[in-house]
């Protein structure tokens, strides 16, 4: 189920910078329960998430795609689950988040490392695995491959 | 009592010394204040050990008398029993008579006034001011507390001083020896550079804030709206020795 459209442009000096700090602090200390597979292309991170153990998801394993826009940091990257997304009342089955920091509320002080905690959180707060109760139709308008940081999301649920 | 009337007696020596040096103000202070307490309760021997104040008062002719003579004064009426009278009084001839009676005749009346009163509101005399001046620098029982209070006090201001530097460098890679202050900007991640504090006082590079408000007009660190003008350039010192 990935959304494979590259990302158009290059990153900028600022973001390579940036990202190689990322990268290099990843390697010294990863956040627990992910995996960055390691790839030459710098613009996408292919990352595997584990279910936290004591969790709904414990012992499964997924993976999140992270591109990144040529004006990373000031921009946010589209984080997307590739292959089988979790089934959470706020991941949809095309891989998209319903996650604000991805969208509205991102800041440029937020890193891969963040997300990725707190799409675990995310995960590991959930008490039912379900879909958002409106995932056919979004998934339906998203057909040609949309981005979901063109989507106008509503963030309603601060509790999963 | 033995004690005191020990006390007493090196007084008398003090005093004598004390004009005879006539050189260390603190000697003669502290002098002084014996010289009262050393005097009798009846009405006679306190004017002589009033005369004892007044001689010595007019040996310090500078605003050290200010602080000197109430203390004095104080300690006296605060010492509740009173020693029958001394030789101190007999003993210093060698201050001219002339000098010790004049002075004592204009002191003894206000004293005497101050000593007597009895809730009476003697607002306007000046032993009632006098006495607020307390003077620190001789440690007396008098001012004892007021000692303790200055020395609790300086040891306290020194940890909160050297606290947070010690956080800092402790912060700070703790494998590098050197002492400079190096700050990573949260949003290149990597050194900082032309330090900008927000009006919410998050810091950052200069470059990077204002990238980060032009795109989100927001604090990167806590959200708060921010405009291109709710920044400023801060200048840290590189250094944090001792």
């Amino acid at each position: 189920m990935s959304t494979s459209t590259p990302p158009q442009k290059t990153l900028s000096r600022i973001a390579a910078n940036r990202l190689q700090k990322e990268l290099s602090e990843w390697q010294i200390n990863p956040p627990a329960g992910f995996k960055h597979r390691v790839t030459d292309n710098l613009q996408r991170w292919i990352i595997e998430v584990n279910g936290a153990p004591g969790t709904l998801y414990s012992c499964e394993q997924y993976q999140l795609q992270v591109d990144f826009p040529e004006n990373y940091p000031m921009e946010a990257p589209q984080v997307i689950f590739i292959q089988q997304p979790p089934c959470h009342p706020h991941i949809y089955s095309n891989g998209h988040i319903c996650l604000d920091i991805l969208y509205d509320s991102w800041s440029p002080a937020m890193t891969v490392s963040s997300i990725c905690i707190s799409i675990l959180s995310m995960l590991s707060s959930a008490t039912q695995k379900a879909r958002p109760p409106d995932n056919d139709r979004y998934v339906r308008n998203c057909r040609n491959g949309r981005s979901p940081k063109e989507t106008r999301w509503w963030f309603h649920d601060d509790k999963v | 009592m033995a004690t005191r009337s020990g006390r007493s007696r090196k007084s008398t020596e003090d005093i004598v010394e004390t004009i005879k040096g006539a050189s260390n103000r603190r000697m003669a202070r502290s002098s002084s204040n014996r010289a009262v307490l050393s005097a009798g309760n009846s009405p006679r021997t306190r004017s002589a050990g009033q005369q004892v104040v007044a001689a010595i008062v007019i040996e310090d002719d500078d605003d050290d008398v200010q602080a000197s003579s109430p203390r004095a004064f104080a300690q006296a009426r605060s010492s509740g029993r009173r020693r029958p009278p001394t030789a101190s009084g007999v003993q210093i001839p060698e201050v001219s008579l002339g000098l010790r009676l004049g002075p004592a005749d204009s002191f003894s009346p206000a004293m005497r006034a101050h000593r007597n009163r009895a809730g009476g509101p003697i607002v306007a005399t000046p032993p009632i001011r006098r006495p607020l001046t307390i003077d620190l620098t001789s440690p007396s029982a008098a001012n004892d507390d007021c000692v303790i209070v200055r020395e609790s006090k300086a040891p306290q201001v020194v940890k909160r001083k050297i606290a947070p530097a010690v956080l800092v460098e402790g912060g700070e890679q703790a494998g590098q020896a050197s002492k400079e202050l190096k700050l990573t900007c949260p949003i290149c991640l990597d050194e900082m550079k032309e330090e900008t504090s927000t009006i919410c006082g998050h810091v950052f590079c200069r470059g990077c804030i204002q990238g980060a408000i032009a795109a989100q007009r927001k604090c990167p660190t806590c959200r708060k709206r921010l405009t291109s003008r709710s920044t400023h350039r801060i200048y840290l010192t590189a250094k944090l020795g001792s």
